[in-house]
């Protein structure tokens, strides 16, 4: 399962009349999840759709009521996620659709374990569109970092191993079409690219697949 | 395995297993979505309009529990209630079916208590995880009923008893998005795979439930699914 954070930067809630008293959380669904150079579908009907480069936390056991002091003791290791999005206009119901598309959300290469990544608070994060840098960010903003998210979710729900946090999006999500070819990059770690198809690619890749 | 009255369980070799020797587990599920707001009585009594387009929140794997389970209430808050809900179960591969298909795709439906802790509510990705994705907050069962048994899903009257008094009543009818609709609109977007499952939505009649309450729930064809609620602390010592 993976459970991504949103508005997980001070630039996002400064402008928030009442901003969240807890991490905002969302699902992505089974049908979302695609891997590394697997095509991410482009929606007939919608003008764009955003990626978003996340830095993923992997669990490595079962994970309940964690105390911040001994997050880490729960981690695996990390990866990389791609959290694709259609432009989204209000935060006030869970984003079913318009982060549930089929494919939309590349996580991989692989996962690095934890050890070579000492300071998870300190990666920078980018999203290349056919080669030019179009996103840029940094875990160091976070609001909610790893210890708080994982003692906040595992109060009320049990994680397993192998289950990711995507732990946020920098703020500045940027438009990709049919056609792109999006890398997004955590550090010099990982590095995870997709292509961007239209529906009739889509269906005809799948049915090559079959 | 087969249920029969008085949820007798019979294996395919003919036995019947005592009902103490058995512990309900959740239908198998992929995917599980559910409504919020899909009746508009319900829409009304939380001083909600009805939605223009279907209000659906995703469960977790960890929030769902079978039939004669428990389910916690956490110390201190003011309102948990229940849910009462047909849940449609998919029987294959779906993408973007339309709604005069859809029927074609379900398996089957069982029953949820999608219980809500209010407390928690906020008004980021509302109904937000820590109210409805909490461990073990969610009945679903007692099983999956055939299709082929159910001549009009959306015609079931649906009754929630807190410790036999009927505190919520109400009928598929009074949906907002019908389950063709709601089948169209998810794979629209969604491949639905068999098993994956969507929870209809609640009708009015929400109330708030402590420890040592029982709730069950039942729909008209599909039985009742029973629950209890407890406190954390008897709840950890039955499940960690």
């Amino acid at each position: 399962m993976l459970i991504g954070v949103a508005l997980n930067f001070p630039s996002e809630i400064s402008v928030l009349t009442a901003p969240p008293k807890t991490p905002v959380l969302f699902i992505k669904p089974e049908n979302s999840i695609t891997r590394h150079l697997a095509p991410v579908l482009h929606p007939d009907g919608v003008p764009a759709i955003q990626p978003g480069p996340s830095l993923a936390v992997v669990l490595g056991r079962r994970s309940r009521r964690v105390n911040r002091s001994e997050a880490f003791e729960h981690v695996k290791g990390y990866t990389l996620f791609n959290d694709f999005s259609l432009k989204e206009t209000s935060t006030l119901r869970p984003p079913v659709r318009i982060k549930g598309f089929d494919s939309f959300g590349p996580l991989g290469p692989e996962v690095i374990p934890k050890e070579r990544l000492p300071d998870p608070h300190d990666v920078t994060l980018t999203c290349r569109v056919n080669g030019e840098l179009r996103h840029e960010g940094t875990t160091r903003d976070l609001i909610w970092k790893i210890p708080e998210l994982l003692e906040f979710i595992t109060s009320f729900m049990t994680l397993e191993k192998d289950d990711a946090i995507a732990i946020g999006v920098p703020p500045g999500r940027i438009d990709v079409v049919a056609g792109d070819s999006v890398t997004v990059q955590a550090g010099g770690l990982l590095e995870l690219t997709n292509p961007i198809v239209s529906e009739r690619e889509y269906r005809e890749l799948a049915r090559k697949r079959r | 395995m087969t249920v029969g009255p008085d949820d007798q369980l019979r294996t395919s070799d003919g036995r019947v297993l005592p009902e103490d020797e058995v512990t309900w587990l959740p239908p198998p599920h992929g995917t599980v979505l559910a409504l919020g707001l899909n009746y508009k009585d319900h829409a009304r009594e939380l001083d909600f309009k009805a939605p223009d387009e279907p209000l659906l929140f995703l469960k977790t794997p960890s929030s769902l529990t079978g039939h004669k389970q428990f389910s916690c209430r956490p110390d201190g808050v003011e309102m948990m209630h229940y849910e009462g809900e047909l849940v449609v179960v998919v029987g294959r591969t779906a993408s973007k079916i339309s709604r005069s298909a859809a029927m074609d795709y379900v398996l089957g439906y069982t029953i949820a208590n999608d219980y809500a802790v209010r407390d928690y509510l906020e008004d980021y990705y509302r109904p937000n995880l820590r109210v409805k994705c909490r461990d073990g907050l969610t009945p679903l069962g007692p099983c999956i009923v055939d299709k082929d048994e159910i001549s009009d899903p959306q015609n079931l009257e649906i009754r929630t008893r807190v410790n036999g008094e009927i505190r919520q009543r109400g009928n598929t009818r009074d949906m907002v998005f019908d389950i063709p609709h709601l089948l169209e609109h998810v794979t629209s977007f969604m491949t639905l795979q068999p098993f994956d499952m969507i929870s209809t939505g609640t009708p009015m009649g929400v109330s708030n439930v402590v420890s040592g309450d029982e709730v069950v729930v039942e729909i008209e064809g599909l039985g009742r699914l029973q629950n209890r609620i407890v406190s954390e602390s008897e709840w950890r010592q039955r499940y960690e």
